[in-house]
Formats: structure tokens, C-alpha cells, sequence
């Protein structure tokens, strides 16, 4: 596929909790990051994409604008992109679009992401009915009436199914998290840093069975921005777009007939980009792969095409997903341990394979990495969109 | 606690809703292609057809996956929770599982029942067949 697109700049706050730090204040430290990264003068910006900034808290509106007249961009492409998980990346994918079609020749996406933590969700005070409300909304008029306020039951039956079929160890799984945050411990932005163990991740809160607490993403707060512009107005520190691919199921949150341990929108997706790129799997060198919790990232490692089905959990105690393994995924720390701000999540992600792409990932660089992965979700992983880089 | 929850979607939820209250688990049938599906709606999923007619499910099913809440309003552990596979329509309905998390296994037979949830209306479970 020729795009003829380049990731020019990126940036990125710290992941974590910003207390009293408001969304715009985190996107532009994002974004100044990006720019000055790019190297290019702001006047050149001729889009800016964003997405909403929470799924619980006061929706601001006009966020794109808001931030375009605060940083004085004026500019020829302008929207707010809401599809859950993948918004920003399929922000992304816009802008690609919008360079490739030859009527931008520069654009910034940016995502801010807060949200109510979930001691405070759970306390369901009377100051917050209306949030309560909204995320219990997300569920639908069927399985609201659970009182659901979180999706974690829904990756949780599907952990299940995938332990049930293929007679996986609850120890098996417990490996992730520490692999994550042996990578988390070389990246300064990580939100958790201290290293654990096997017996530290078994014998943490069950949160949602067999979800522990060590298997499951926080709620952080960020902001990510990438600059995005022709491949040719480029100099050399650019990281190509190669590829991509997108697929949506038929369902949100619970399929009505679909094997609760398949993700075909993961899979589709991640063909279609391969294909578009001219690669395989097997050429990744480096990926960052969206799993909210350990049990599921290890299974969309299958559906990415990395692995054979029911193998990922082998590769992963052979050490293949490690650093100086067949594939690198999520050098970052992952969600798990660099810290999940959703709609931020896709442009940390993209940051961490344009650093690795470019050789500036430090401690935990992936030595010759030349091919990266991108790949984000939606819904209960009903909707998947995966991007494919390319170092120079 | 009622306030908390959002509002329902469209007319078929509230008559389900409606229905259950008299102890009825109602789901809605297309005319045209005569799919049974669940959840009700009012417009079937595969093709489009608008003429939809109500029928009354056997309620029973089978188990296909549970767990237990953490966050949540109602309905946290011990209390289990799981996906059940309706018998006689496509689909599958998030239910509570009234049985102890040890005794709870993916594939065990399950029939439906009522009670009076702590939102203040009757809400359905779920069972052992037996």
C-alpha cells in the first residue's frame, strides 16, 4: 500500500494519576512534546483530530476546538472521533487518509483521557448520579439491570472459555503481568515501576474471577499526540505507515452466538493490515498490543497471527514476547503496568513503537527493530483496529 | 438505588421489563423470517423485518460462562453471574446464577426463576434444572 504518511512527532505525559491536572493542561504537554519532536513549525499543522476524553466523567464538548484555539492553530480538518478504545487510532487512520488523498499535508491527532477512580464510582454518591447513570448506560437495558458499572465480567467469562478450551493454569496467565513490569521498570512514564513475582500476581485481590487484581489495567490518566505528515516532507527520524486494518462484529459486549474466546475483529484486522504492508506476522519485530487484562492479551497475541491458537501462553514462559524474543509486545509495560488512559491508550502505543522504531528506546530497546505493530480495541475486543510502522 | 440505573432503550425492553414483573420470561419473534431472537427488539436483527410478535421462553438453558462482580451496583460477590444459553431462542441472556461459586460449571443445565432485586422490581435468575 502506498500512504506515503509518516509519524513526524510524538508525545506523551507520564501515565498515571494526575490529580488536579485538567484534560487540556495534559494535552498540551502532550502535544508541545510532538511538535517540538517533529520538528516542524506549527504553522505547517493543517488538521487536528481528537477524541472525547472519559467514558465517566462531565463530557466536555468542543474539545478539538477548545485545544486549537488555546495553542492559536488554525486549521483546514477538524473532528472529535468516539469508538471506545480504537478512537484514537482510527484518528489516525483518518489523517492518513486525509495526507494521502493529497489535501493535508500535516496533521496532529491528540487524546486526553480522565476518569472517576473506581473507589469513587463504587461509591455511587449522590453528587455523581448522573455518571453513575451514563456508565451503567454502557450496558444496555438488559445487563444494566446487574448493576454493572465496569466491563471486567465480561473479560472475565471470556478468560474463562479460553482456560475451559484449552486447560489453561491460572499460573500460566500470572507470568504477563510480570513481564510487563520487568518492561515498565526501564520506561520513566510507566505508571507502576516496582518489579513482582508469580506468587505477588496469584495472591493479589480476585477481583472478578479468575481475574486478579495484578492481571487487570488501572484507571490512569494522560495524554497522547502524534504529528502525522507526507512521507517525502519527512527528514530522517520519520517511521512510515505502512499498513492498516480495521474490523467491527455485529455485537457490543456480549455476542449472541459468537465462542467467547474468539476475537475474529482482531483477527481480520490484523490481516488486513499484513497484507497491506506486504508482511507477515512472523516479520514483526516489536508490537503493542491493547489487552486490559493479562488473560486477553494473551489471547489477542494468537489473534494478531504471532502465534498458533492456544499457544501464546508457551511462547510467553519461553520467553519469545520478551526483549530479545521473536516478537517484542509491549516494551512499554503494557496496559498493565505503563498505565491504561483508553482513549489516550492507541497514540502511548504508537509512541512506544515509533521510539523503538527509531532506536531511542534506551534499556528496553528492541536491537534492529525495523517492523511495529499498533493494535487497539473496542467494546469487549467486538472491534479492532491494528496499524503497521515501518523504521527507516 | 433505583435512580442509578440508566434508562431503558426502546419500547421492547420496557414491555419485557413489564412482563417479567408478572413472572414471564417474553422475548420477541420476527414475522417475516420467523427468527426468535433475544434480547427483544423492535426490529429483527437479520432482516430488518418490523413485525415482531411476542413469545413466552421455556426459560431454561444452559450455562456458558460465570463469574463474579466486583464493581458494581448490586449483585457482588458472593453472588454469581453468568451467561446463559437460552434453549428456544438465538441469542443469550447475563443473568444471576443462583448457585455457590463451587458448585457453579460451564455447561450445567439451568431453568429461570423470579425475585425481587434490590432496584425494586422483580429481575430474573437462574436455577439448577433440577
Amino acid at each position: 500500500m502506498e500512504m506515503d504518511v509518516a509519524i513526524a512527532g510524538v508525545g506523551m505525559t507520564d501515565v498515571g494519576v494526575h490529580e488536579g491536572s485538567t484534560w487540556l493542561e495534559l494535552a498540551v504537554a502532550a502535544i508541545s512534546e510532538a511538535i517540538e519532536d517533529a520538528e516542524i513549525d506549527k504553522s505547517e499543522i493543517e488538521a487536528v483530530f481528537t477524541t472525547p476524553i472519559g467514558y465517566t466523567i462531565d463530557q466536555e464538548k468542543f474539545i478539538a476546538q477548545r485545544l486549537a484555539e488555546y495553542l492559536s492553530i488554525p486549521s483546514r480538518s477538524m473532528a472529535e472521533i468516539d469508538c471506545g478504545g480504537a478512537s484514537s487510532l482510527i484518528a489516525v487512520r483518518l489523517l492518513c487518509n486525509e495526507i494521502s488523498s493529497g489535501r493535508i499535508r500535516a496533521g496532529l491527532v491528540f487524546a486526553a483521557h480522565i476518569d472517576l477512580t473506581p473507589e469513587k464510582m463504587a461509591a455511587a454518591s449522590q453528587e455523581i448520579v448522573h455518571l453513575i447513570r451514563m456508565a451503567n448506560g454502557m450496558y444496555g437495558s438488559y445487563d444494566s439491570r446487574l448493576g454493572m458499572l465496569s466491563p471486567m465480567p465480561y473479560y472475565a467469562m471470556s478468560i474463562q472459555r479460553y482456560m475451559h478450551e484449552f486447560d489453561v493454569a491460572p499460573v500460566d496467565i500470572a507470568r504477563l503481568p510480570v513481564l510487563l513490569r520487568e518492561n515498565a521498570a526501564k520506561n520513566p512514564k510507566a505508571q507502576y515501576k516496582d518489579p513482582i513475582t508469580v506468587e505477588d500476581v496469584l495472591s493479589s485481590k480476585m477481583l472478578c474471577p479468575p481475574i486478579h487484581l495484578l492481571e487487570s489495567c488501572p484507571v490512569s490518566h494522560g495524554a497522547g499526540a502524534v504529528v502525522l505528515a507526507r512521507a517525502s516532507d519527512v527528514k530522517e527520524r520519520g517511521v512510515l505507515v505502512i499498513g492498516y486494518g480495521e474490523a467491527h462484529d455485529d455485537s457490543h459486549f456480549i455476542p449472541a452466538t459468537k465462542d467467547l474466546s474468539r476475537f475474529p475483529a482482531v483477527e481480520l484486522s490484523s490481516l488486513e493490515a499484513c497484507r497491506a504492508a506486504g508482511i507477515s506476522p512472523d516479520d514483526v519485530d516489536v508490537a503493542e498490543v491493547y489487552g486490559a487484562f493479562a488473560g486477553v492479551e494473551l489471547m489477542c497475541y494468537e489473534e494478531l497471527g504471532f502465534f498458533e491458537r492456544g499457544q501464546a501462553l508457551a511462547a510467553l514462559a519461553q520467553g519469545k514476547t520478551a526483549i530479545g524474543g521473536d516478537v517484542a509486545i509491549n516494551t512499554s509495560g503494557g496496559r498493565l503496568s505503563l498505565g491504561h488512559a483508553p482513549y489516550a491508550t492507541p497514540l502511548f502505543e504508537i509512541y512506544e513503537i515509533t521510539t523503538q522504531l527509531r532506536g531511542e528506546a534506551g534499556d528496553r530497546q528492541v536491537n534492529g527493530a525495523k517492523i511495529g505493530l499498533v493494535h487497539a480495541e473496542h467494546g469487549m475486543i467486538n472491534g479492532s483496529a491494528v496499524m503497521i510502522l515501518e523504521g527507516g | 438505588m433505583n435512580g442509578f440505573l440508566s434508562n431503558l432503550e426502546d419500547s421492547a425492553a420496557r414491555l419485557f421489563y413489564d412482563e417479567l414483573q408478572n413472572g414471564r420470561l417474553m422475548t420477541t419473534k420476527c414475522e417475516r423470517c420467523a427468527l426468535v431472537f433475544f434480547p427483544p427488539r423492535i426490529t429483527c436483527p437479520d432482516c430488518l423485518g418490523g413485525e415482531i410478535k411476542w413469545v413466552q421462553l421455556s426459560g431454561k438453558g444452559t450455562l456458558y460462562a460465570f463469574t463474579q462482580q466486583h464493581q458494581s451496583l448490586a449483585f457482588r460477590k458472593p453472588t454469581v453471574v453468568g451467561i446463559v444459553e437460552l434453549d428456544d431462542a438465538r441469542g443469550r441472556i447475563f443473568s444471576i446464577i443462583d448457585v455457590a461459586w463451587e458448585e457453579a460449571r460451564i455447561g450445567m443445565r439451568l431453568k429461570v426463576d423470579f425475585f425481587d432485586s434490590p432496584f425494586g422490581f422483580k429481575m430474573h435468575k437462574f436455577l439448577p434444572e433440577e
